[in-house]
């Protein structure tokens, strides 16, 4: 191939940690968005053409491979949401653009979309087609075939084994099968619809007057008030234009479960969900199909903002104060922030709902720019549960438990209810002690406490992953008598079957919920009432629905009190105003016992009180008073190196160069809270300025100088930069 | 007999009272002892202790240590127990 023959150029964004397109020799004009495969060096890349190149190529330009025609180019819209994370959050476009591409369109070669029959139920089938009585799921699968045909892919959601029966029933002649979807959407059908009440009525109206173009509203709705009924109204009413929803959820586990609430009230709908669990093969299935508009609905995490969504008319973010939509590594983005940003460029309403509105959000409805929605009364009718608070100071304690709550618990276990005894602790004990010297057990390569993990019999790090067995004896003094000190979920557990031995006891936490399967499996015996007690980290406390539970029993909280994050009362708050809601949401009054040693803590007594707007004021105008977010701008640069020393010095060197430059407020560095992690030693810059353009000026400034500042400081330096820092 | 418990790597262990009473002799005269002294005992000592009928006479050799770190009182660890079978 000469010059000659290939005239034109393009910019390729890989997925390298440069701050730079590279240029190629294409074989045609490419449009913007093509992904193609390119030579990097020794390896084959994917890449995706951004522009084109300079107009004269010089000789040494390589020439792209293969032109990926396994997809239409990536769309505007998307790239531009591309760009713009890449440029406010100060990342290298390609490694922006490959973070936001599932994995399997990563990769350098084509994508094969997995084939997706559709059944259509023959002529003979609609006659002649039965199943047994006794079985009431292919008898439902059968109906919704009777009403449209169906892919297998949206069987299989409301048959799993669809596929062997539509084969059964294909060889019986009832269904005949077309080999691709032929993207037609079926009409909105709607499941049975629960009344509203009159406040939802009234949010649901107040929703429509917003209905078009750029809004923010904040859906302010205590727990238990119904807010999700309001996205699905809100929901059915943009699907019925034909246009596309994407709801941001924060958990992986809350996905099944409204997963089936909207797939039972938008049964023909198409919708896919998108989590960091789903097999590769399937995300890509999943973000192609949403593309594509095979998909109407997207639910999913955080890493869901980046699905292109040519039809989107609408974003719901549910529990929008929730810390996992921030990504902590890599591209360290805020979905929320995404989400909004994406409806005004998108010129559509964003709802973000909350029983619990972070402070940037209460400070954006403040200053007017968010609209302000709210639900003060619980759907049911059930009134919010009391909050009582056990002062521990004064009570003899039984591995944590304080005679008041084991009390409570008995009694609702005489009534046959559900109690939850609340632990943010996974583990039996949260360290080991020897009496005799003062040794504890610590990991050796983090700033942290081993945790006991009783039936591994293991001793475990859970910031690095370090297991190790347990010392027979004190490797300081030989003691053999080692004793665990406080209370994790599994010694909790064992300590409450020995109260109540024939209470059924269920431990959730990440150790239980491991597999898929965990959360379904608890969630049916819930609903059988096959459980008596529940313990449980906060995987629990996050919207849960859980009818029969009217106890909860919080123990250890005090600890966040001390916490040097500024953010940790506004966390704690948060955290125990939703395990609280999860008490009494149907018709039983919930009963909330807190034990604590601070009982006249503000915190504590806005939580009996329920006065989240009163805390919350406090923590604002606090917040307002110190100068720190929502009232500025932050940026932290964090660095971490084999010794706490290198890391200081390569910060300090920065520091030193710029602490007089720009308007933003730089502070001299400081260690990272915990400064050892795996072995490595963390510190860190920040920034901050009363305007987020002063901030802006600085970073954008600094930011093509770190490379540089950092090689003087070998391999073991690595840095990262992080705009909005969740804590600093 | 207290419950044997184990640490958390598993060795057993019991902690129980030793009772004592001899005739000693002090500033040239003969006096009555009775004291008695926690006692601690781990391992394959441990697992001996609770398996016989208490009280039951012995004689014992050991340690011993403090409490804890805050509480200075002493107790007896046992290294060495010779149980008196013959009543």
């Amino acid at each position: 191939m000469t010059l000659f023959d290939t005239p034109y150029t393009v910019q390729v964004a890989l997925d390298v940690p440069l701050d730079r397109c590279f240029d190629y020799i294409a074989p045609a004009p490419l449009p913007i968005g093509q992904r193609v495969v390119v030579p990097f060096g020794p390896r084959q890349l994917c890449g995706v053409v951004m522009g084109a190149g300079s107009l004269e190529p010089p000789a040494k330009l390589r020439p792209i491979q293969t032109v990926l025609d396994d997809l239409p180019p990536l769309p505007t819209a998307w790239l531009d949401l591309v760009k713009f994370a890449s440029d406010y959050y100060l990342y290298p476009l390609g490694a922006t653009l490959f973070t936001a591409l599932p994995t399997r369109l990563r990769q350098p070669k084509a994508w094969q979309a997995k084939t997706d029959p559709i059944y259509r139920l023959t002529e003979a089938g609609k006659l002649s087609a039965h199943c047994s009585t006794r079985a009431p799921r292919q008898q439902a699968l059968l109906d919704v075939l009777r009403q449209q045909p169906l892919s297998l892919s949206h069987a299989k959601q409301h048959y799993p084994t669809a596929a062997k029966l539509l084969e059964k029933w294909r060889g019986q002649g009832w269904v005949s099968v077309e080999d691709t979807a032929t993207g037609e959407i079926p009409p909105l059908a709607l499941g049975p619809q629960p009344p509203l009440t009159t406040a939802q009525t009234e949010v649901v109206q107040a929703l429509q007057q917003t209905a078009t173009g750029f809004s923010v509203t904040l859906l302010h709705g205590i727990t238990g008030s119904g807010k999700t009924e309001v996205y699905l109204r809100r929901i059915a009413e943009v699907l019925a234009q034909g246009k596309q929803v994407l709801v941001l959820v924060p958990e992986i586990s809350l996905t099944p479960q409204l997963e089936a609430r909207f797939r039972h009230r938008f049964p023909h709908t198409p919708m896919v969900s998108l989590h960091s669990q789903l097999a590769e093969g399937e995300r890509a299935q999943a973000w192609v199909a949403a593309w594509q508009q095979q998909a109407q609905l997207v639910i999913g995490t955080r890493l869901a903002v980046f699905t292109p969504l040519p039809a989107l008319g609408l974003i719901v973010i549910d529990e929008e104060h929730d810390s996992s939509f921030k990504q902590q590594e890599g591209l360290r983005y805020s979905a929320r922030d995404l989400a909004v940003w994406r409806a005004r460029q998108t010129q559509i309403p964003i709802v973000l709902g909350s029983a619990t509105p972070s402070l940037e959000t209460l400070a954006n409805v403040q200053s007017g720019r968010y609209r302000y929605l709210a639900l003060n009364q619980r759907a049911s009718g059930a009134p919010l549960p009391t909050v009582q608070l056990v002062d521990v100071r004064q009570q003899p304690l039984d591995a944590g438990l304080s005679p008041p709550a084991l009390a409570a618990i008995n009694h609702r276990l005489q009534q046959h209810e559900l109690s939850l005894v609340y632990v943010n602790r996974r583990g039996y004990a949260p360290a080991l002690a020897c009496g005799e010297c003062g040794w504890l057990a610590a990991c050796p390569c983090c700033s942290a406490r081993l945790v006991w993990h009783k039936p591994q019999q293991r001793l475990r790090c859970h910031h690095c992953g370090h297991q190790q067995r347990i010392p027979p004896a004190c490797p300081s003094c030989g003691n053999v008598d080692l004793r665990p000190l406080g209370q994790g979920t599994q010694r909790l557990e064992e300590v409450l079957q020995q109260h109540f031995p024939s209470a059924r006891i269920a431990r959730i936490d990440r150790d239980t919920m491991q597999r898929k399967s965990g959360w379904d499996e608890l969630l049916g015996k819930i609903a059988r009432h096959e459980l008596d007690i529940l313990v449980g980290t906060q995987m629990l406390a996050k919207g849960h629905d859980f009818p029969a539970l009217s106890l909860v029993v919080v123990l250890n909280a005090d600890g966040a009190l001390y916490s040097a994050s500024y953010r940790a009362s506004e966390t704690l708050f948060a955290e125990l105003t939703q395990v609280a809601g999860r008490a009494g949401r149907a018709n039983k009054r919930g009963e909330v016992l807190i034990q604590t040693q601070l009982p006249q803590d503000r915190l504590y007594q806005a939580l009996v009180k329920h006065d989240f707007q009163g805390y919350t004021q406090h923590l604002l105008q606090e917040r307002q008073q110190l100068g720190w977010p929502p009232y500025c701008y932050q940026a932290l640069l964090r660095a971490e190196a084999p010794q706490l020393a290198t890391a200081l010095a390569f910060l300090e060197q920065i520091y030193q160069d710029w602490h007089t430059q720009g308007e933003a407020y730089l502070f001299p560095p400081q260690p990272a809270a915990m400064t050892r992690l795996a072995n490595r030693e963390r510190a860190h810059l920040l920034w901050q300025a009363e305007h987020r353009n002063q901030l802006r000026t600085v970073m954008q400034a600094l930011r093509p100088h770190l490379a540089q500042y950092a090689r003087a400081y070998g391999q073991g330096l690595r840095w990262s930069l992080e705009i909005d820092p969740w804590e600093a | 007999m207290p419950a044997l418990r184990y640490t958390p790597a598993g060795i057993p262990l019991v902690e129980c009272v030793l009772l004592h009473e001899s005739v000693q002799s002090e500033a040239g005269f003969s006096r009555q002892v009775n004291c008695q002294i926690d006692m601690i005992a781990a391992g394959d000592i441990a697992e001996k202790l609770v398996r016989c009928a208490v009280p039951v006479a012995c004689t014992v050799h050991g340690f011993l240590a403090a409490k804890n770190r805050r509480n200075p009182r002493l107790v007896l660890h046992v290294q060495h127990i010779e149980l008196d079978t013959t009543n």
